[in-house]
């Protein structure tokens, strides 16, 4: 059974068919409400919308609010709510001061310095490599963007087994260059945890870095680096004036990226250390989640959360912005 | 430039092989046996091949792979599905509150998933749904949906109106325009963002942790439980994490176009 559907304002001065229950007076079922033009194209996007919403307002905000809320408690996850008490922002304060706390957050803040340093600035020399003609240019990049797919579990299993100090990679090149005084357990001494496992992490992100850099790369007028090359600047010149400056966008991207990544590393962590030795690869992911499951603080982690979201909002933000800024173009 | 010719070919192959070694690394411990590891892998003269390692980890890990597919492809379709309707309102409608909605579901793309463990923990169990496929299904679909809707919306908004308008004018409705038209010419973002999606969800650790139980761990939690305590098992944990990077890898070598092009046109507009 099809009903016809007119449309108004296309098919000029039509004799109007009884579809507009409105006019007609007669009772409205939902079905001719639905068919009634106007109000279907009014509703529908909402129609559209609305299963994204649902699950988003579900899953997603509506547990963010809770988390808010939450960390204004102290409560161990499992009993109910109600047995829950109410502390005020005192996890908030406990936080501050604790030590374990701040040394997580100290770790993060090295890993976010490094994660936007060493993995952009390789992308970048690895995209700008990647400009001038070399055979080997497709193997590289396939390579180098190859280990984007592995997940970081794996990453960190692989890269434990190269840092380990009898079996390891790592170890047995440094003694074959006699190097021997060099090598040492890794993973599990505290000085070095964290930056082995920080290489680790580069070693996967370049390849985001190089993809996007490159593609920023391409987007360059040739006609550009010509006429400045006729004006006679030389390669460096070349680079500072013209390339970087026309590289700001992605290069924002780009560190955006990093950043945000580098606030909410767990997996590699988890996979490689847990967190030791001695707390000394702990990052505040890590220490919400310890705080959260083994040690039944569900208050307190949410705490710890609510500030890991601030935190990344604040760094973020501005950065989102700048993107999203020229979509509003439509 | 010919001196840094030779200069960038050396710089070229030693990033080439720096890069490999860990890989090589773990396919090498996979494939040989522990009393040859021991002596250190890079020794090929006396090297023996080697399938116990595989054997023995994947009956351990069978269940944590198969797991991983039933949460990777219904989180891959659903967000993908619900993303592109919502998004062909943003791109294509108008209506009230339209601007407001799309850039706050862009802005939550800073939510970290670590803020919702507790609450959904709640809402789950509540739910009756705790541990089960489920349950991640759902939390991996939310998840998905900012960038999911940014980048489809993005995508849509450069389809010419005319192709939908003559439909419209035809008197389909939109969400016939949307499954018969929109949707076929919008295959390649769709197959980018399903790439990108299907990454994500099969490397996903921390969900998997916390919303799961030991019959539906995903092999990101299976290649753990293979660690163990004292003297680390090189040969199963490197069989374990070939095994779980197979079905990654060919997604990712068959899509690299579309894997690319992804992150290129979700990252820059042209």
């Amino acid at each position: 059974m099809r009903l016809k559907v007119k449309l108004k304002g296309y098919m000029g001065n039509k004799p109007k068919k009884k579809i507009n229950g409105i006019k007609s007076g007669k009772a409205l079922s939902p079905y001719h409400f639905f068919h009634v033009i106007k109000i279907r194209k009014k509703i529908t996007p909402y129609i559209f919308i609305f299963p994204a919403t649902l699950i988003f307002m579900t899953f997603v905000i509506i547990p963010t609010v809770q988390a808010f809320r939450i960390s204004l408690f102290q409560w161990n996850g499992i009993s109910p709510f109600q047995t829950a008490q109410y502390v005020g922002l005192s996890n908030y304060q406990e936080l501050i001061s604790d030590r374990l706390f701040i040394n997580a957050a100290k770790n993060n803040v090295i890993w976010l310095v490094m994660f936007t340093l060493l993995p952009v600035l390789l992308g970048l020399g690895i995209a700008l490599l990647l400009e001038l003609d070399i055979k080997v240019k497709n193997l590289l990049k396939s390579i180098i963007f190859l280990p984007t797919a592995i997940s970081l579990v794996v990453a960190g299993v692989i890269w434990s087994f190269v840092y380990d100090p009898d079996f390891g990679v790592l170890n047995a090149i440094l003694k074959s260059m006699e190097l021997e005084f060099l090598a040492r357990g890794w993973l599990g001494r505290s000085e070095t945890a964290l930056f082995a496992i920080i290489i680790a992490a580069t070693w996967i992100s370049t390849g985001m870095c190089m993809v996007i850099l490159s593609a920023g790369l391409k987007g360059i007028p040739p006609e550009i680096m010509e006429a400045a090359r006729a004006d006679g600047a030389n390669y460096w010149q070349l680079l500072r004036h013209i390339t970087l400056p026309l590289l700001t966008r992605p290069l924002v991207i780009v560190v955006a990226l990093m950043i945000i990544n580098s606030l909410k590393s767990f997996d590699i962590v988890y996979a490689m250390t847990r967190g030791g030795p001695f707390y000394s690869t702990d990052v505040i992911a890590l220490f919400m989640y310890r705080q959260a499951f083994p040690f039944l603080r569900a208050g307190y982690g949410s705490a710890v959360a609510v500030i890991l979201f601030i935190i990344i909002l604040l760094t973020a933000l501005p950065y989102i912005r700048r993107i999203t800024e020229r979509t509003a173009e439509y | 430039m010919k001196i840094s010719r030779v200069f960038q070919y050396l710089i070229s192959i030693t990033i080439l092989v720096v890069w490999f070694i860990p890989l090589l690394g773990g396919l090498m411990g996979s494939i040989r046996p522990m009393s040859e590891i021991v002596t250190g892998w890079w020794n090929l003269s006396s090297a023996t091949f080697t399938t116990h390692n595989f054997q023995y980890t994947w009956s351990r890990i069978k269940i944590n792979f198969l797991n991983t597919f039933a949460i990777a492809i219904p989180s891959t379709i659903l967000p993908v599905l619900i993303a592109s309707l919502a998004s062909y309102a943003f791109a294509k409608m108008r209506f009230f509150g339209r601007d407001f909605i799309f850039f706050s579901f862009v802005a939550c793309l800073v939510i970290p998933g670590q803020i919702v463990l507790v609450p959904l923990l709640r809402l789950l169990t509540n739910l009756g749904i705790l541990g089960t496929f489920p349950s991640i299904i759902l939390v991996h679909t939310g998840f998905a949906l900012p960038f999911a809707i940014f980048y489809l919306r993005n995508f849509f908004a450069k389809i010419p109106l005319d192709i939908l308008d003559s439909a419209r004018m035809d008197g389909a409705s939109e969400f016939l325009i949307y499954w018969k038209i929109l949707l076929p010419i919008s295959k390649p973002a769709l197959a980018s963002l399903a790439t990108l999606q299907f990454l994500w969800v099969w490397n996903d650790l921390l969900f998997a942790l916390t919303f799961l139980s030991p019959e539906t761990f995903p092999i990101t939690v299976g290649i753990l439980n293979l660690q163990s305590r004292y003297a680390p098992r090189w040969n199963f944990l490197c069989a374990g994490a070939v095994i779980s990077v197979i079905p990654p890898l060919i997604v990712f070598l068959l899509l690299q176009k579309h894997f690319v092009k992804g992150i290129m046109m979700g990252a820059i507009k042209q």
